[in-house]
């Protein structure tokens, strides 16, 4: 219990405060006569909130840094969409082995034929150069038939 | 005279019982295996298989080509196959169709090393054959152990 006699709102602990009567009653009250304003002091106040609340006009630097935003905005989505496109054929170009010619996820003989009718008909693929002499021949096509029979083969392709 | 010849018979046995042991421990053989390859209507330009002695107490000593030309060649295999009971073959030819086999044809010829006297048992797989064009084939793989004359 607050024992402070000076408190006009005694109270006890964790009670809601309240208002006194009186002070209740005087609120209620409608006001018994009409304040006035001057119309010129209405008219300053609704000028300085029009000022106020105004859009604010934009100024030259605001407008320099849109024009270098979009620039920027632009050339970052481009680098994005780039990276992406490295990663997907980065992705692309790694799934199957080098060997896996004919890209059925095995590494067998018909990858070594394959590579071999196309040496053959001069369609190289420089990426088939497996034994790295700077050429995609019949040697490449026998590294990849000789790659199928391992007994033990690497991880799958 | 009784010890002395005692002692003759006991070593006549000995003798005997360790040339038993010897031609026991010598009894090796070789087994030829021919493996053959029926591609149907289609030309065989390529083919892949594998080879398992999956009983009987035998090594693979050598691998020979085949009977047609075009697969007379050895094929592919691992050397780590040699003396071990498992192989994977394969070989591949770009040669036009009149000049690859059609039909049922021997590809390889495995020689195998026995030793005792256990029944051997294969097994073989055919894991791809293909057409001159590079298409995959049905073909059918068989293996005859070659009678010794």
């Amino acid at each position: 219990m607050n024992m402070n006699p000076s408190d006009p709102n005694p109270r006890r602990d964790g009670e809601e405060p309240t208002a006194p009567a009186k002070l209740v009653a005087a609120l209620k009250e409608p006001p018994s006569r009409r304040v006035f304003v001057p119309s010129s002091v209405d008219a300053a106040v609704l000028h300085a909130a029009r000022q106020h609340f105004a859009q604010p006009t934009r100024t030259r630097s605001s407008l320099f840094h849109s024009w270098l935003a979009w620039p920027a905005v632009a050339t970052t989505a481009l680098v994005l969409v780039g990276f992406g496109y490295f990663l997907f054929r980065q992705d692309e170009s790694t799934r199957f082995a080098r060997e896996d010619v004919n890209h059925d996820g095995q590494v067998d003989i018909l990858d070594a034929l394959q590579l071999a009718r196309e040496t053959q008909s001069g369609d190289r693929s420089a990426g088939h150069d497996l034994n790295g002499d700077g050429h995609v021949d019949g040697r490449d096509a026998d590294i990849i038939a000789a790659r199928a029979v391992q007994l033990e083969k690497g991880p799958k392709s | 005279m009784k010890a002395l010849l005692g002692i003759l018979c006991v070593l006549t046995c000995a003798v005997a019982v360790g040339q038993q042991s010897t031609t026991n421990a010598t009894t090796v053989r070789f087994q030829a295996v021919d493996i053959y390859v029926d591609s149907g209507n289609s030309p065989l330009a390529a083919y892949q298989l594998e080879f398992t002695v999956t009983a009987g107490s035998a090594k693979i000593a050598g691998i020979e080509g085949g009977e047609h030309a075009a697969f007379a060649q050895p094929p592919f295999y691992d050397p780590k196959a040699m003396q071990q009971e498992r192989v994977v073959l394969a070989a591949y030819r770009t040669d036009s169709d009149n000049k690859l086999p059609k039909g049922r044809t021997r590809v390889v010829t495995i020689h195998l090393q026995v030793s005792g006297r256990g029944e051997l048992k294969f097994e073989s797989k055919l894991q791809a054959a293909a057409s001159s064009n590079g298409d995959k084939i049905k073909a059918e793989l068989s293996v005859e152990k070659r009678s010794v004359k």
